[in-house]
């Protein structure tokens, strides 16, 4: 029996899915939706006419209706037969996974900018769970010395400085409008259809007078009291954003659609602020460092940007 | 390559308070780390590698592949080379390219190289550069011993580069691979580049340019004394791969605009107040490093293009909670390593003593066990903590010969200390000239900063780790144990 000419091991074949992946990779890079993308005429990947049939047997390759062709990357028996190139199928999932991610976390941002440009009175809400989800996240870094002379071992500050993160973020949102609880923060964004479905928990709250102590501890007021409403906006609706995304599961993987994500972020906060993010920033920039100055070191530890990238 | 950042108006040096130690360190320490030479390459490969070396104690982005085995290979080239020149200053080597060959075998094999991959060593690097370099090792001879020099360390507080009409000082340190005193050369040595290069391998001109830079700046007390009175602003700047040599150019436009940007990179990614400085980075990735086509020239191609596991779920309060402590590490590393640094270069010799910060001794005797006997002129009983120094056989704090050694024996107001091999030339510098030997050796014991070097890497590991599948997520104790600390999902224990 005669052997074939394309063999998985034959290096002209390898050659030429390296060249497709590179049509691929080019194309996509550039924007080009993944309908479109990578197709070249055969001679461009450095195949024969007469292999046409072959690689089109075997799936190795697509073809369009203008007679064009390009990998067959969606086909898993591909991908185990060119192991060589797992790394690049890796790439290109993560890729495409993130495209998907970044258009549906568009639609979210787009509905909630929406939303509290119609409806204000939903600052409080978004303002109550992005503080929270910021302040738990902080870990609660303050002086050892206030720790102490509030009746707290570092131990129990440990332990019950997180449980006030949401005893806070209600503190800072009631200044915005009426709100009684954690749940009725979430119940607002799911009426909206903003799905904050997971089964999460805030960390169980303690008493009154204790989340006093932790308020006296980091000197909340004196916080508060410096911070400008568009920056406790601003707060609020970055860390609510970045919650629901996660939520959603709808963080990209990779570095660059992350950057993409955190511009689309800021594009929709300048839009709402009216503000440069350069000077969104700046402004909360100063303002951290006269709390610095004041002696509150641990402000901007607490008062911070999620990370998206 | 990277793009530029805006230069700083000037470099944050410490305080007196922090340089006297009367600072408690705590915090920002708002005085940049002491930048290496790497740092600065870094910097210019592209500033995502700058962070990861910075905030994540990875520095392997310039080895071009995240294989160790290359980095290696590069200091057995670089120290077969040295110990064939040393080899021949003392009449130990004869010169024949079979006797070459014959002595790279037990020379690669101390270092762990198995038969094979010595072949390959010396068929790819090795014979290539002996064959080329033949006729120069013939003039090599008793008479150089005083001559040639390798891996020697410079450094200086205040690195005069021009800017614009005027100039800008900078702290910079670096290792320089070879001085050739007779012949004026400094040399870059690398395994990397091809037989038709026409260009030195990338950065590796900028490199001996930034070393050459310090090592041009350094006043002349500062100097060995047996090179106070030469001008190394005369010396010919080379790269040399296997295949070929480069000569660098002392004006290059370019460095100048790099190097102000590379600072302001070191010093914004440090210590800056700026919320977005990672962001920055990312969106000045180097440009040849698109994200389906990636610089495959990177060591950290894996770290920076890693897949984002599913499991623990809890990934992204992972990286909240994280981002602060990669920075704190950072901290107190400046505070440590940097602020010692900068001590070193800073304060005078007799502060530097009398704070404890070195020991000088007199060297007394070296035995063939490489062993060095030291006189120190003070009390012995204030030697603390872990047993390894850093000594300067040769040279001052500001050039010389750095070696590593162990604290061997105390006896009344002398140490008996061992040098360790590992990383030095198995033909010490110290006991090959010693009558160049200077007065007084400085000894000296490095903060164990890259304990906070290991720490940030584990915890990116740790970060970036993960599991696909559900099942696999639960059978792992530590996603579940992060799962535990970090999420913020109910927990439930047992079956039900």
């Amino acid at each position: 029996m005669r052997k074939m000419k394309f063999e998985s091991s034959d290096l002209s074949i390898t050659e030429a899915v390296e060249k497709m992946f590179q049509a691929l990779s080019n194309d996509l890079g550039i924007g080009v939706s993944e309908e479109k993308a990578g197709w070249r005429s055969l001679i461009d990947f450095g195949i024969e006419p007469s292999h046409q049939s072959e690689l089109l047997r075997r799936s190795i390759v697509e073809r369009n209706s203008r007679g064009q062709f390009r990998l067959n990357f969606r086909n898993s028996r591909i991908r185990q037969e060119f192991k060589k190139f797992n790394q690049q199928f890796e790439q290109l999932d993560c890729f495409l996974e993130d495209i998907e991610k970044l258009n549906e976390a568009q639609r979210i941002l787009t509905q909630i900018t929406e939303m509290l440009q119609s409806a204000p009175e939903y600052w409080t809400y978004i303002i109550a769970l992005g503080w929270w989800r910021m302040l738990e996240l902080s870990e609660f870094p303050a002086k050892i010395d206030d720790i102490f002379n509030e009746g707290f071992s570092p131990e129990d500050w440990m332990i019950k400085a997180p449980r006030c993160a949401f005893e806070l973020a209600l503190n800072i949102a009631s200044k915005y409008g009426e709100i009684d609880g954690f749940k009725e923060a979430l119940d607002s964004l799911e009426r909206q259809g903003i799905h904050t479905s997971q089964s999460f928990v805030p960390l169980s709250l303690i008493g009154q007078d204790e989340v006093q102590k932790v308020m006296r501890v980091l000197k909340w007021e004196e916080i508060k009291e410096k911070l400008a409403d568009f920056n406790v906006k601003m707060l609020g609706f970055l860390w609510t954003l970045y919650f629901v995304l996660q939520n959603e599961n709808l963080l990209p993987s990779s570095a660059e659609f992350s950057l993409k994500l955190n511009q689309m972020m800021w594009n929709n906060a300048e839009n709402i602020f009216g503000k440069k993010q350069q000077d969104l920033l700046s402004n909360l920039e100063n303002t951290l460092k006269k709390l610095n100055e004041r002696g509150i070191i641990w402000a901007s530890d607490i008062v911070r940007l999620p990370e998206i990238i | 390559m990277t793009e530029g950042r805006a230069p700083l108006s000037k470099w944050s040096y410490p305080q007196t308070d922090a340089l006297q130690g009367k600072t408690f360190p705590s915090g920002n320490p708002k005085f940049c780390p002491f930048p290496t030479v790497t740092s600065l390459l870094l910097a210019k490969f592209c500033p995502v590698a700058l962070l990861h070396d910075l905030l994540h104690g990875r520095d392997y982005a310039l080895l071009g592949t995240p294989d160790p085995e290359i980095k290696r290979r590069g200091d057995l080239f670089h120290k077969f080379i040295a110990h064939i020149k040393e080899s021949l200053i003392k009449g130990e080597l004869k010169l024949s390219g079979y006797d070459i060959s014959q002595s790279f075998h037990p020379f690669a094999e101390k270092y762990g190289f198995k038969f094979n991959a010595r072949n390959d060593l010396y068929r790819r690097y090795i014979g290539p550069w002996v064959e080329r370099k033949f006729e120069e090792l013939k003039n090599i001879s008793q008479s150089d011993r005083d001559k040639l020099f390798f891996e020697i360390s410079v450094a200086n507080y205040y690195v005069p580069l021009p800017y614009k009409d005027g100039r800008k000082s900078y702290p910079l340190e670096g290792r320089i691979d070879e001085i050739d005193i007779k012949n004026k050369r400094i040399i870059e040595r690398t395994i990397k580049g091809f037989k038709e290069d026409t260009e030195p391998p990338a950065l590796k001109d900028y490199q001996t340019w930034l070393l050459w830079k310090t090592l041009s700046s350094l006043k002349r007390n500062q100097l060995p004394s047996q090179w106070r009175d030469i001008d190394f602003e005369e010396f010919e700047l080379i790269v040399e791969t296997p295949y070929k040599d480069f000569s660098v150019s002392y004006e290059n436009p370019s460095y100048v605009e790099e190097i102000h940007s590379g600072y302001a990179w070191i010093h914004d990614i440090s210590i800056s107040e700026s919320r977005i400085i990672g962001q920055k980075a990312y969106e000045n990735r180097s440009k040849d490093c698109p994200i389906l086509n990636p610089e495959k020239e990177c060591g950290l191609i894996h770290i920076c293009r890693h897949r984002n596991y599913p499991y623990p779920q809890s990934r992204p309060e992972i990286k909240q909670i994280f981002k602060s402590w990669y920075q704190y590490l950072l901290w107190e590393q400046i505070w440590e390593g940097s602020l010692f640094q900068y001590q070193l270069l800073k304060l005078p010799k007799e502060e530097l003593i009398e704070k404890g910060l070195i020991l000088e001794g007199k060297i007394i005797s070296f035995s063939g066990d490489r062993k060095i006997e030291l006189e120190i002129n003070r009390k012995i009983s204030s030697l603390g903590g872990y047993d390894e120094y850093t000594i300067i056989p040769f040279g001052t704090l500001f050039c010389g010969k750095h070696m590593r050694a162990k604290l061997s024996k105390v006896k009344g107001n002398r140490l008996i200390i061992e040098l360790i091999s590992e990383g030095v030339f198995p033909s010490e510098t110290a006991i090959l000239f010693p009558d160049i030997l200077e007065s007084s050796s400085p000894l000296l014991q490095e903060p164990p900063t890259f304990l906070e070097r290991q720490t940030q890497s584990g915890l990116l590991k740790l970060q970036q780790s993960g599991a696909i599948k559900e099942e696999k997520a639960k059978s792992r104790s530590w996603i579940q144990l992060l799962e535990a600390i970090f999420g913020i999902k109910l927990l439930r224990r047992g079956s039900k």
